[in-house]
């Protein structure tokens, strides 16, 4: 009488197991369902009851994968700003060298949205294989976007034939000069900014 | 990390940005050095209102290479 107890068990036993609830929050309640559901509810519901919610109405919808699956531009899309003139306005280059005060990098398409604090450097805008032209700039920020647009402000930016290696030399004699003479720390923090640029100035002069 | 040098030493960053900006410009060669300290130049007319009258006009003429 109990043969047929143990294959009746595991069948039963396997159906028990299979989740039979799918919990409403873990579907994305399509536009369709819920339209048909609302029009339902009209039909049915007494005028006093506002229809419900939908947790579609909370959630985010999910982020288009397209937008990712477009992948990354061929190009990037550079801007560089001085408040006195506009260097460059949305040229397609292939790689930006940037020296950033935590250390010298390359932009290249698809680059981490990052803003980053310039350091006293040379910017290397690589606009094809032959085509590099180079600023030295005085500090500033650069902005990376998602989108691989990068813009690099500037307060002072010039092309590197425009220094003059000599007056480069003095000038680093005369702020090591006024840091030794110098009297309070705000002196001093002058007379080391006058050394930190000098001193980038001359490494990319090439002295 | 610490502050910056002249943070600490009481600078803002756009003091420290202007004064990076006039160290690069004060050693340019020839005619760029001309246009560039030209930048440099800070002038600005400062009027006082009260009342709905003006007050006197202050003049604010700094000629380049000023580091305070």
């Amino acid at each position: 009488m109990f043969r047929r107890a143990a294959q009746v068990l595991s069948t039963r036993g396997s159906r028990a197991f299979t989740p039979s609830v799918t919990f409403a929050a873990d579907e994305a309640v399509s536009k369709h369902t819920s339209s048909a559901f609302l029009k339902s509810w009209a039909d049915n519901a007494p005028s006093t009851l506002d229809p419900p919610n939908f947790s579609a109405t909370f959630i985010p919808p999910p982020r288009s994968l397209e937008a990712e699956a477009a992948g990354i531009p061929e190009k990037l899309n550079f801007s560089f700003y001085l408040p006195h003139a506009t260097e460059m306005n949305n040229e397609k280059v292939d790689m930006v060298l940037v020296p950033g005060t935590d250390g010298d990098f390359g932009v290249l398409p698809g680059h981490v949205p990052t803003i980053a604090q310039l350091k006293p450097g040379v910017v290397a805008v690589h606009k094809d294989d032959k085509d590099i032209v180079k600023y030295f700039v005085s500090s500033g920020f650069a902005f990376i976007h998602a989108d691989s647009s990068t813009e690099l402000c500037a307060v002072e930016a010039v092309p590197l034939e425009q220094i003059d290696a000599a007056a480069v030399k003095e000038s680093l004699a005369e702020y090591n000069n006024k840091l030794i003479n110098a009297k309070d720390d705000y002196e001093k923090a002058a007379a080391q900014i006058g050394i930190e640029v000098c001193s980038a100035m001359n490494a990319a002069v090439g002295n | 990390m610490s502050s910056a040098y002249w943070r600490v030493a009481g600078m803002s960053y756009v003091k420290y940005a202007n004064l990076c900006a006039d160290v690069v410009r004060s050693v340019l060669k020839d005619q760029h050095v001309v246009t560039a300290k030209a930048r440099e130049n800070v002038y600005f007319k400062t009027t006082e209102w009260a009342n709905g009258v003006p007050g006197a006009s202050v003049i604010t003429e700094i000629k380049s290479a000023a580091t305070k």
